[in-house]
């Protein structure tokens, strides 16, 4: 149960770096869209934490499911690295996005 | 109101970082020793995950009127940095919050006398590290950005 969630944190990271398509609500122009991920992101905060929630709930059922499988100290350490490496690496891509868009044509 | 609810927001990340860092001395004390500071490890990480989790939910609440009232008519338009920092800020608050309820799950869930569920503490730690590090560019993006055009 315990690695479920550390999974649910992996499944919601990477859901919500990959900037899927998202109903997206600009509110400079009152306007309700869809939001694509050639698009400049209006408000789409919201879409991605759905799609994030929806990758922790199937990464954290997913892994209790599993939970039958024997679960060795090297195995913790294993699924525990390639949940840590899946959730730095999306916050990483973000930031590095975030700043090519942002910060370094200022 | 809705100085009143960033002032609010303001307040529970501050008590949010205060716990976190709580929690991992008291996780790290309790590696060393294997039996100190477990109801102290309890509440922290109930604490820490709860004041995350009340500042995030206040911060979706704020986001559209500072999407309109701050970042279109000012940030974007003079200062497109300080909107590629508030962009960093969301994206990190919003990874941060399934480990921030994960770490007030494990701090009930775990029975910190048991050896099989120790083997569970570093990722307990690690978890509450990956917070502890959100929180702590939140507040100071958070603080910085709210103070860019006041006194």
């Amino acid at each position: 149960m315990i690695l479920a969630w550390v999974w649910a944190a992996a499944g919601f990271a990477v859901l919500y770096a990959l900037q899927l398509p998202a109903p997206k609500y600009n509110p400079v122009e009152g306007e309700w869209g869809m939001q694509f991920p050639e698009d400049v992101p209006a408000m789409s905060w919201y879409g991605r934490i759905l799609w994030g929630t929806a990758g922790a709930i199937v990464a954290g059922f997913g892994r209790f499911a599993a939970v039958r499988m024997r679960e060795s100290a090297c195995r913790l350490w294993i699924e525990s690295a390639i949940a840590g490496i899946a959730i730095l690496g999306s916050a990483a891509w973000l930031v590095v996005e975030e700043w090519r868009y942002w910060i370094a044509p200022s | 109101m809705i100085k009143l609810l960033l002032f609010i927001h303001l307040v529970f990340a501050a008590c949010a970082l205060a716990t976190s860092v709580h929690l991992l001395m008291r996780l790290w004390r309790y590696g060393l020793t294997h039996g100190v500071y477990i109801p102290q490890i309890r509440m922290h990480s109930l604490m820490a995950g709860g004041f995350y989790a009340a500042s995030f939910f206040l911060g979706a609440i704020i986001y559209p009127a500072f999407r309109v009232d701050v970042r279109a008519a000012l940030f974007d338009a003079e200062m497109p940095w300080l909107t590629g920092i508030f962009e960093i800020k969301e994206h990190l608050a919003a990874i941060g919050i399934v480990p921030a309820i994960a770490i007030i799950v494990m701090g009930r869930v775990l029975d910190f006398h048991c050896p099989t569920d120790r083997r569970f503490m570093p990722i307990f730690a690690g978890l509450a590290a990956v917070v502890l590090m959100v929180i702590m560019f939140n507040a100071g993006a958070g603080w910085y950005l709210s103070s860019v055009r006041s006194l």
